[in-house]
């Protein structure tokens, strides 16, 4: 058998390309909102504006402008941040088809936010009697609705951890089962959440729903900040956990052996990988498959040292999520899908085709 | 002493015990073999003194030194640990896998040092290695990958190894080489403690025989004192043959004839 692995010159190559490719395909994004366009000098203006070295564009244009620019960079944080999540869920359970969304984290943020929403929405003053605290959170909504999406996350990670695992090791069609119960029982808490929503706040409602299918649309700066902060506090941890993550492919009893700290790396995996997807669903909504796919792919390119296999599945995320929406705003000319939609039709089939994969390449030792 | 363990104890979840009140020690250019029956506690004793498993009961001393408060990193630049097989096989090349052995010696920003490179590259060498360093870890032999298991705990630069059963599914040639090379460590200022069912190598190489029954140690000498019938046979039952075989050159035990033990197949 030949060992598909990346040299190092391919990695040079390949971190150059996505270098290029990313700023690039960050400046098409910009360019072309769903219904407006700017040219090369209005990009520059207007990007000046933002900085505050020059006068914004005139009339609306200039709102435009910073909504494509917000909705641009979410997409970039979103698909950074859940590929990272999808690469370091993959190696602490030592298995390719972990992923947010399959084991149910996803869906923990997603009920978490769901409930912050609730909160910010008029239900929790209401619910317990209009406490001061909780009028003042409404104040600042984006940041509880992370905080409790982070709360339903964690909380979602512990419990597949603790369940799918029996005396460190992690059987894999438990694990999938784990996701599969935890997903459904998410999905039926939030549809009653929904039509009891529907009945009495359609305002809510709606809020919900939207989200709950993932959008990128009308961010604001604070929104950015939200998904990059969790991107970032996920880049500064990959240098802890990456090495550790490569010994722990040969089993954890193998890492420990060597040296590792395997309790503290399974926390700051867990930890880490469930403050980036909960960051990024509490902003875009709920956004499957990215991290399953992406570092999937970084990992088809050859790059299987999480050393390289985080970071790439990083810029790799944010290429991809930005890429499928760029592609359909210069393609379709509109947005027909919602981001969520659109990676659920990508992935769902990748995922299949994984799955037949692995069946030919189980290998033991 | 290298290492000590005093009434060692460990209990499995659900109530199994492993491990009960068990002394063992081990000093500087020793190489221990480990024996006893399946179920006996052989695995679980190596992966006590490694840290892999929590002992329930008794202490473990390095040097007189108590290791309970030792990190992994400390502790696996000390004692290296080979286990039987790995749970999944990696996907890397045999240099990518023996240079694992160095973790315990780097730090989190730190990069490969040529202490590092030396160490991996003397690793491979020992091994027979240097000649498969790039080739992908699946497409080696069971001999081959129980060298680069081997290797990856010579690149720790320890002063002991546990090894787990390290000949398991070798044929003849290569359990001999495997234990040549083990043998060749503990003239290097090393000490070995290695789990095996192979009683004729144990009587070949070890300077010192532990037999274990039920978790708990029945014996403990030279080759000529465990090797013979009145130890072996209430631990293996009677199913076992009793030789000799003369040697030229003494080598690790303390006379020139060796036991020679075999299974045989019973009258009834």
């Amino acid at each position: 058998m030949s060992l598909p692995s990346a040299t190092s010159r391919a990695g040079v190559i390949t971190t150059v390309v996505m270098g290029v490719a990313l700023p690039g395909l960050v400046a098409l994004s910009c360019l072309k909102g769903t219904t407006t366009t700017f040219g090369l000098d209005e990009f520059l203006q207007g990007l000046g504006s933002i900085l505050g070295l020059a006068t914004p564009l005139e009339g609306y244009r200039q709102l435009v402008f910073e909504l494509v620019t917000c909705k641009t960079l979410v997409a970039c944080g979103v698909g950074a941040s859940l590929a990272c999540s999808g690469a370091l869920l993959q190696g602490v359970f030592r298995n390719g088809l972990a992923s947010p969304s399959i084991l149910g984290i996803t869906a923990g943020a997603g009920l978490g936010a769901t409930l912050g929403i609730m909160l910010v929405g008029g239900y929790g003053s209401n619910v317990v009697g209009g406490i001061a605290l909780l009028d003042q959170a409404a104040k600042h909504s984006p940041l509880l609705v992370t905080l409790t999406g982070f709360a339903g996350a964690c909380g979602v990670a512990f419990l597949v951890a603790t369940i799918g695992g029996v005396a460190g090791r992690v059987s894999v069609p438990t694990l999938l089962l784990v996701g599969i119960a935890i997903n459904a029982c998410i999905a039926g808490i939030l549809a009653a959440i929904q039509a009891w929503l529907v009945e009495h706040d359609w305002q809510t409602a709606e809020a919900v729903y939207h989200w709950s299918f993932g959008s990128l649309k009308d961010k604001s700066w604070t929104q950015v900040g939200i998904v990059w902060a969790g991107a970032a506090c996920a880049a500064l941890t990959l240098p802890f956990v990456a090495r550790e993550l490569d010994l722990f492919a040969a089993g954890e009893e193998n890492a420990e052996s060597l040296g590792v700290n395997t309790l503290r790396t399974k926390l700051l995996v867990l930890v880490t990988a469930s403050l980036a997807a909960s960051a990024a669903v509490a902003v875009a909504g709920q956004i499957a498959f990215v991290g399953l796919v992406v570092p999937q792919l970084v990992r088809l390119a050859g790059f299987r040292s999480y050393r390289t296999l985080l970071p790439l599945s990083m810029v790799g995320g944010a290429l991809f999520l930005l890429g499928a929406d760029v592609a359909q705003r210069y393609l379709l000319e509109r947005e027909l899908f919602k981001p969520g939609v659109l990676m659920s039709m990508i992935g769902g089939p990748f995922f299949l085709f994984l799955l037949v994969r692995s069946r030919s390449q189980v290998r033991m030792w | 002493m290298l290492i000590e363990g005093r009434g060692l104890a460990h209990t499995y979840p659900g109530g199994v015990e492993a491990l009960a009140d068990l002394d063992l020690s081990i000093s500087t250019g020793e190489l221990i073999c480990i024996l006893g029956p399946n179920g006996a506690g052989k695995s679980t004793l190596l992966k006590a003194l490694a840290g892999l498993l929590p002992i329930t009961a008794g202490s473990i001393a390095w040097r007189g030194e108590p290791m309970i408060s030792w990190s992994p990193k400390q502790r696996a630049r000390r004692l290296a640990f080979v286990p039987q097989s790995l749970m999944a096989l990696p996907e890397v090349t045999v240099g990518t896998f023996v240079a694992q052995g160095r973790y315990a010696h780097q730090g989190v920003f730190t990069r490969v040092t040529p202490e590092d490179r030396q160490a991996v590259e003397q690793a491979l060498d020992q091994a027979d290695l240097a000649d498969l360093a790039d080739r992908a870890m699946p497409d080696l032999s069971g001999g081959q990958r129980q060298r680069c298991l081997v290797a990856r705990a010579l690149a720790q630069q320890s002063e002991l190894l546990l090894i787990d059963e390290p000949t398991n599914a070798l044929d003849p040639e290569h359990q001999i080489a495997i234990f040549q090379l083990i043998e060749s460590l503990t003239h290097e200022e090393r000490a070995v403690a290695g789990v095996t069912h192979d009683l004729n190598l144990a009587s070949q190489f070890a300077s010192r025989i532990v037999l274990l029954n039920d978790g708990r140690k029945v014996a403990d000498g030279t080759v000529n004192e465990v090797l013979e019938r009145s130890v072996l046979e209430p631990v293996y039952g009677p199913g076992l043959r009793y030789s000799s075989w003369k040697i030229e050159e003494g080598g690790a035990g303390d006379s020139g004839e060796r036991p020679i033990v075999l299974p045989w197949r019973s009258n009834s």
